[in-house]
């Protein structure tokens, strides 16, 4: 079996037990909450260019700061813009950069973990090193020092946020490794003549698998904030693009004049963002977990 | 089939940076210490000890899945010192194990035929659809009929016992000429023991096994080996046939042993003799024989030299300076 | 007792009734998952949630444990009913050194002794137990698993109580060291006149040691009878199958047999008698019908062959 193929089977066992996830109690409902917000943005933002009743980047759009109306259910900023259709299209680059930069942490994270931990020696130790490195530092500050460093756009921006992220998958995927490299049925694939290599694939990854899917869905909702948070100060997307992080920065500013929607929905919309993911992440764990396979 | 010789394993006690500054020399865990033996084709061995006699450690050396630090074995005729990589990885669907826990060695995530087909895979063993026909009659083998009751099951959907049929299966499955049985049944419900017992002796047979049983339980060994090496503190101190080790046992640490087996048999009068103490670190072992300690017999010279495995009685050895014969 | 799950009522102990005399020792038997244990910890209502205890009275010299106020039920643990837990690794506590654990121990139920008075009795103790008193200073770690569980036995015996439970006291240990142990329960049954309750999987220790034996399957009393008798004229089809199974090695040529099947799953029980699925004298009375625990020449069975109404 490839690793695809594991992925793939991991992946159909899934879908079925969507449906009995109503049975989990209070689990379950967890899970489904969690992925009903997130499935919300995501049609939202989906269906931005059919649903949005202005061009978020219009200019004077609608008078300039004008409360929440008829004509303008969320209002509008101090360029006229529409709030409504600013919200819609917002999320797009949010979630975008949201799950690049998530495939990227397992892409280089995942592989590299397990690796270095089941090699050992030298290559485990000078690995860690540097992975700790890493860690150490607040997660906004680093993400802050490579964005400018690389410029906005969203892939640099999900490579800045993969890079502050990716010593938390490693340091699971490590220390999953190195309980399980100990277990008996390890030991048993290397009796039975598995190379190292089956031995990774086939008896550890798959093993390692739950507590990564964990951490990726709680990242998920890391790499939202830390997005915001980019853009808030000013990095990471051009000004043109709608986003709700731009969104945070004019907004706190036009507080003092009272223009309380212009920050209120869009700091909404990345909480329910994040806690969704956060909400379908807890249960998503308990659901790969072939132990409650009954 | 089988030759042991002078088999050593240490391990160096990992020791903090204060002790590595201040210590003098390393010290190391005398796992097995010059342990010697021989079985032939279709033996059934009985390696029996308490924990820390290295029992499992020498199962697992003879298995190459650990490295001794000297010592030869020859298996087949092959030193397997010599084999390593690939060579030895091939090498190795001619010698398995049946682990202790039968939940802990099969993986959770695995499905628990596919796990049984892996050893065929892993191997190059024909064709897929061969082996998954292979796995399925191992299945029936074993007694987990029908095979499509269990072959898409996960261990944790099986109970103890068909586990452990499943981990036989596994073992088996290649048709390996020798097994290391760890403790078979120690985790199996004390109902279904003698049920797994009568499989293995079965399918040994059938399939013209040798087998090493590992065991600190002496009446399964009773009831299931021909031969019984006994084990103390990384040496071999008895070897004979059982009925010569059991009713006739010559070292002091066997009769020990035989003596503190709970007998469920409330009028059995047993001549007991339970020795003081328990069994020291075997990184610091006791000077001469390794018992003397809390050996009643013990004199003078026990204290001194170490005895060696002699043989006092036709195929009945022993290694003490006072055989109670 | 039962233990309520969110899938369904799981009975672990039910209508069990048992008691023991003073000075006598009683085997609780059974293979895992019985709810022996259940039971030894049910007595003193040390049973954890999602399990409770339903309805049952357990009296101890008359006083009722199950009803009674939790100031009461804890003056009653450790003073009047010592409790010897499995696995001694993780029952002490690795930052106390063994001192401070008898200290504890006596302070919670006797707070006027002084320090050096416990501590005194401490060391009594573990020289009775064969500990070196002055090891009254080491810590748990320091100890090897035979001289823990000692130390184990000797915080239960701390306050001199009334009863002592022991679960699985030897399973964790080797061979020898349980013999020990066991050579060790039985001294002090002498010697102290203990009544004990000693629950184990081990039918061999409770052959050695006990005046009487409880078998459980279950979460039911399945026999209830001296130990002379009950190895001698094993009546419950369990009993007979179980002794059976486990190999005596002073027997020449025992062919050993099994219990086809498993145990069943308590949270959907078999109707009628919870053994008959695997009882090779099962008949149609098994199939509907619980069997009642009832004397039958001298014991105690709750089986249908014996039941003659």
């Amino acid at each position: 079996m490839t690793r695809t193929e594991t992925r793939g089977r991991i992946v159909v066992q899934f879908l079925p037990r969507v449906a009995s996830l109503r049975k989990r109690g209070l689990a379950g409902w967890i899970t489904i909450i969690g992925l009903a917000m997130v499935s919300a943005v995501v049609v939202m933002t989906v269906a931005a260019p059919w649903i949005s009743p202005h061009d978020p980047n219009e200019i004077g759009a609608g008078p300039v700061l004008a409360e929440p109306s008829e004509s303008f259910p969320l209002g509008t900023n101090h360029m006229g813009q529409d709030m409504l259709s600013r919200l819609i299209w917002g999320g797009s680059t949010m979630l975008q950069v949201a799950v690049l930069s998530v495939l990227v942490c397992l892409a280089v994270g995942v592989p590299v973990g397990l690796v270095s931990s089941y090699a050992g020696g030298l290559v485990d130790k000078s690995t860690s090193l540097a992975m700790d490195s890493i860690y150490a530092f607040p997660g906004l500050v680093l993400a802050i020092a490579i964005a400018a460093m690389l410029g906005p756009g969203v892939v640099n921006m999900s490579l800045s946020i993969a890079v502050v992220y990716v010593p938390s998958y490693y340091r699971i995927v490590r220390s999953q490794v190195l309980s399980i490299k100990e277990l008996p049925y390890v030991e048993a694939a290397r009796t039975l003549g598995a190379s190292g290599r089956s031995t990774l694939l086939r008896y550890i990854l798959p093993n390692v698998l739950p507590s990564v899917v964990a951490v990726a869905t709680i990242n998920f909702a890391d790499a939202i904030l830390t997005a915001a948070g980019l853009t808030f100060v000013g990095l990471g997307l051009p000004i043109s693009t709608p986003d709700w992080g731009w969104d945070l920065t004019y907004g706190r500013r036009l507080l003092p004049s009272g223009a309380w929607w212009v920050i209120a929905f869009p700091g909404l919309m990345i909480v329910i963002l994040a806690l969704g993911f956060a909400l379908a992440g807890e249960g998503l764990s308990e659901l790969l977990n072939p132990k409650l396979e009954e | 089939m089988l030759e042991v010789t002078d088999l050593k394993k240490y391990y160096p006690v990992e020791k903090g940076f204060l002790d590595k500054l201040l210590a003098s020399q390393k010290s190391f865990v005398h796992a097995v210490d010059d342990v010697s033996f021989s079985m032939n084709r279709g033996d059934i061995l009985g390696l029996v000890g308490e924990s820390g006699s290295g029992k499992s450690t020498t199962g697992r050396l003879c298995l190459k899945l650990i490295e001794p630090t000297s010592g030869k074995i020859v298996f087949d005729g092959e030193d397997l010192s010599k084999l390593s990589g690939e060579e030895l990885r091939k090498f190795r669907r001619n010698m398995q194990l049946i682990f202790q826990d039968p939940t802990a060695s099969l993986s959770p995530r695995i499905r628990v035929g596919e796990a049984i087909r892996h050893a065929l895979s892993f191997q190059g063993v024909g064709t897929q659809d061969e082996q998954i026909e292979r796995t399925r009659a191992m299945l029936e083998r074993v007694g987990l009929t029908p095979w499509s009751n269990f072959y898409d099951r996960y261990p944790h959907q099986l109970s103890g016992g068909q586990r452990q049929r499943v981990v036989i299966a596994r073992a088996l499955v290649l048709n390996p000429k020798f097994v290391v049985a760890d403790e078979p049944i120690a985790m199996v419900d004390v109902s279904v023991r003698a049920q797994i017992l009568e499989l293995m002796l079965e399918l040994k047979k059938e399939f013209d096994l040798t087998y090493l049983f590992i065991t600190h339980d002496l009446a399964m060994a009773n009831y299931v080996c021909r031969s019984i090496a006994i084990m103390y503190l990384g040496k071999i101190v008895e070897t004979g046939p059982k009925e010569e080790v059991f009713e006739r046992p010559l070292h002091p640490y066997t009769l020990a042993l035989l003596s503190s087996i709970p007998v469920p048999d409330p009028k059995a009068k047993l001549e007991r003799m339970i020795p003081k103490g328990e069994i020291p670190s075997p990184i610091n072992p006791p000077k001469g024989c390794r018992f003397h300690p809390r050996c009643p017999y013990a004199q003078k010279i026990c204290s001194e030299r170490e005895p060696q495995l002699e043989e006092i009685k036709p195929n009945h050895r022993a290694a003490c300076f006072f055989p109670r014969v | 007792m039962e233990y309520h799950t969110l899938k369904a009522v799981v009975k672990a102990v039910d209508r069990v009734c048992l008691s023991v005399e003073k000075g006598e020792t009683l085997g609780l038997v059974g293979e895992s998952g019985c709810g022996k244990s259940t039971l030894g910890l049910s007595t003193i209502r040390l049973v954890s949630p999602p399990g409770r205890i339903v309805s049952g009275i357990v009296t101890l010299d008359g006083t009722d444990v199950v009803n009674c106020s939790e100031d009461e039920i804890r003056r009653v643990r450790g003073k009047r009913v010592g409790y010897i837990f499995q696995d001694p690794m993780t029952s002490l506590n690795p930052v106390k050194n063994i001192g401070a654990h008898f200290v504890e121990m006596i302070h919670t139920h006797e707070p006027d002794v002084g320090r050096e008075d416990a501590l005194k009795r401490a060391r009594d103790v573990l020289e009775r137990l064969g500990i070196l008193p002055e090891r009254i200073r080491d810590f748990p770690h320091q100890f090897s698993g035979g001289m823990r569980q000692r130390v184990m036995i000797g915080l239960a015996l701390a306050l001199d109580p009334d009863l002592l439970i022991a679960d699985e006291p030897t399973t964790s240990l080797d061979v020898i060291v349980e013999a020990q142990i066991i050579e060790l329960l039985r001294h002090l049954k002498e010697s102290l006149r203990l009544t004990l309750v000693l629950i184990t999987h081990n039918i061999g220790i409770v052959a050695e040691t006990a005046d009487r034996v409880a078998v459980m399957y279950a979460g039911r009393l399945a026999e209830l009878a001296e130990t002379d008798g009950l190895f001698e004229r094993p009546m419950h089809p369990y009993t007979q199958a179980l002794l059976n199974s486990v190999p005596n090695i002073t027997k020449k040529g025992q062919v050993l047999s099994w219990i086809p099947g498993a145990p069943p799953n308590l949270a959907e029980p078999p109707p009628g008698c919870l053994f008959h699925p695997r009882c090779p004298y099962a008949f149609d009375r098994c199939r509907k019908e619980e069997p009642q625990l009832l004397k039958h020449n001298g014991t105690e069975v709750a089986c249908h062959l014996y039941d003659k109404r």
